[in-house]
């Protein structure tokens, strides 16, 4: 059962994990290719300057990518659930309500996971070939924020998802776009967020708790 | 599960209220405090205050201009922009040069523009040039460039424990250099790490004065390097006082290094007078990490302003000796914002302030005066509660007393 949930899951959303592992490895090579060209024309040390003096990561193209794969994954998984109420189904296995929602999230989160990690993988590898292994932290510490906005997106519009009802789903979505907005749109200092990322992560975590929310709501039949 | 789910989704609400509704008042009643311009007269030896004042036109103003005595704080006249402009020549030179009002000489100075612009500098500092996550790379300037022009750095200096130059260019480290910056910083006494390192890297000055560092034993050094060599002193400072912050000038008189702060909320420049000379700012009282400061020098006196974001305050040293004239004061009147805020909301919650460059959540602005408002929201819930017939009223309520309007939206949406 265990590894037939997993398949299921895998079913709903390989599209979106390999649409989005192709689309993040394009936008890693923009990056890769953007700091080639800016080094070919002003040479590599400017590079170095622009990071140290004016703050600029040189990754920004990936910014909302990760935010994007996530709540297209969600989106994938947990919207075929709930056209014409797959989810009672889903909820009728032999297996335990709960487990099974832990497992559908966590699979989408490893599948997030992977992607994150390739992506940020290639970037760093081609960063430290001209830059310093401490700078390289610095570029990846402001990327991590995008990452964990990805996980948190992904938990969100699985909650939404979940959701029975759209009276819910709209005020699920408010705080969510909220929260998600100050992922974003507070700094675009290099290693800003460093202060929050373990605030992040705890968030994500409780975040889950809403999906679950959301199954046994469904289960008690509040659905429109 | 179902009531902790209930319990994540109010707290959730709670939070992300408590964020974007004080930001959406602050939106509906904008915040239009201007700063009055400051400066020391050395015709009438009085601080000379031009405040900006709307017109009721929009994009119009109309400036209000007073003296003020520096030793009792007495304003005695008000005068025109044309007689400000002649009562501080120095600031507005170009404004006189070119109605041929400048004073050939005033106190037996020669007012040349060449004397005035020689012997004028500015500087500003803003907390959020020290409260961020500073690189601790140090692009490193050559100091006695080859041609007369300054170049950008090709190396940078990394003090994790040890000193590393590293060749920018090839990202490895450069072992000629770092083989003689260690053995300088050995040879002077430098204690790693590093705590703080000052320089201002850019071509667009006159020269290059280096790194100001504060080691590990809140030392004082001064590093340079010329033709690709480190030249490095160490800066004797009073036994009394521990430097904190170092902030490196460069002005066109190259009579000054830097400035140090120290925790002791005392302010020093280093001159480079009798080999490295601290001499104290005296009246100023300054945290960098808190407080914003602009200097402005000029022939006869320094005008060193520093807004702790309640108030500014006005300093005028005797350039001569840096002596204390005298200071004034500015505090800012309280606007709507200020006043409605704490009726409204228990507190609010921001990521990120004006003073620093980090993102994080800050719970602030506790007010008692919103428990009014508080205590007739909850009755409106308890009313609306009771018609619903819903349960757990009474830790509704409580909430609603403690976290105000915060609380009462999401508790007075019917979620079922």
């Amino acid at each position: 059962m265990y590894s037939a949930i997993i398949l299921k899951e895998w079913l709903k959303t390989r599209r979106v994990f390999f649409l989005g592992l192709i689309l993040s490895l394009l936008i890693a090579a923009y990056a890769i290719l953007t700091m080639n060209s800016v080094i070919k024309t002003f040479g590599v040390v400017s590079i170095w300057l622009n990071m140290l003096l004016k703050d600029a990561s040189m990754v920004d193209v990936v910014t909302y990518l990760p935010l994007a794969i996530g709540v297209a994954l969600g989106v994938a998984q947990m919207a075929p659930e709930m056209s014409h109420k797959r989810l009672k189904l889903t909820l009728h296995l032999p297996y335990p309500n709960m487990k099974l929602i832990a497992l559908m999230l966590s699979t989408g989160i490893i599948e997030i996971f992977v992607i994150s990690v390739i992506q940020m993988a290639v970037i760093a590898v081609y960063d430290l070939t001209i830059m310093h292994p401490y700078l390289v932290g610095r570029v990846m510490l402001t990327m991590l924020p995008w990452y964990l906005a990805g996980f948190l997106g992904y938990m969100f519009t699985a909650a939404i998802c979940l959701e029975g009802t759209w009276r819910m789903r709209i005020l699920l979505a408010l705080p969510s776009i909220a929260i998600l907005m100050t992922l974003f749109m507070q700094s675009g200092v290099m290693a800003a967020y460093n202060r929050m990322l373990l605030i992040i992560i705890l968030l994500i975590i409780w975040v889950a708790v809403l999906s679950f929310g959301s199954i046994i709501r469904f289960k008690e039949g509040l659905q429109d | 599960m179902k009531r902790f789910y209930y319990i994540t989704f109010t707290l959730l609400c709670i939070a992300v209220l408590s964020w974007v509704l004080p930001w959406l008042v602050s939106l509906c009643f904008p915040q239009s405090d201007r700063d009055p311009f400051v400066g020391f007269s050395p015709v009438n030896d009085k601080f000379i205050v031009s405040l900006a004042t709307e017109t009721g036109e929009p994009g119009k103003v109309e400036y209000k201009i007073w003296d003020v005595d520096p030793v009792t704080g007495e304003t005695t006249t008000t005068y025109t922009t044309e007689e400000r402009d002649s009562l501080l020549p120095e600031i507005y030179a170009n404004q006189l040069a070119s109605k041929g009002l400048m004073p050939d000489s005033l106190n037996g100075v020669e007012m040349t523009m060449h004397n005035i612009r020689r012997n004028r500098w500015m500087f500003n500092s803003q907390p959020r040039n020290l409260n961020r996550t500073v690189p601790h790379l140090y692009p490193l300037m050559e100091s006695m460039p080859k041609r007369f022009d300054l170049e950008n750095p090709t190396v940078a200096l990394y003090l994790p424990g040890e000193v590393q130059v590293i060749d920018m260019g090839t990202n490895s480290i450069d072992t000629l250099k770092t083989r003689r910056f260690a053995k300088m910083f050995a040879d002077r006494g430098f204690v790693f790490p590093a705590k703080e390192a000052s320089a201002n890297v850019t071509v667009r000055k006159a020269y290059d004065n280096g790194y100001l560092l504060i080691d590990a034993n809140n030392d004082l050094y001064h590093l340079k390097m010329q033709a690709n060599r480190p030249s490095m002193a160490r800066i004797d400072h009073p036994a009394d006082i521990t430097p904190a912050h170092v902030f490196v000038l460069e002005n066109a008189d190259r009579a000054l290094y830097g400035i140090v702060t120290t925790l002791e909320g005392r302010t020093f420049v280093i001159a480079r007078d009798d080999y490295y000379s601290l001499i104290e700012l005296p009246g100023v009282v300054f945290n960098p990490e808190t407080d914003r400061m602009t200097i402005i020098k000029n022939l006869f006196s320094w005008v060193i302003k520093v807004n702790d974001g309640d108030k500014s305050t006005w300093t005028a040293l005797s350039s001569d000796d840096l002596s204390l004239i005298g200071t004034y004061s500015y505090e800012y009147p309280a606007n709507t914002l200020d006043i409605i805020e704490p009726w409204i909301f228990p507190f609010t919650t921001s990521f990120t302030t004006g003073n620093d460059y980090h993102v994080y959540p800050r719970i602030a602005d506790f007010s008692w005066r919103a428990v009014f408002l508080n205590i007739v929201l909850a009755l409106i819930l308890a009313v609306v509660l009771k018609r619903r017939e819903s349960k757990c009223v009474w830790p509704k309520l409580i909430v609603t007393v403690i976290f105000g309007i915060f609380a009462f939206i999401p508790l007075i949406l019917k979620l079922k």
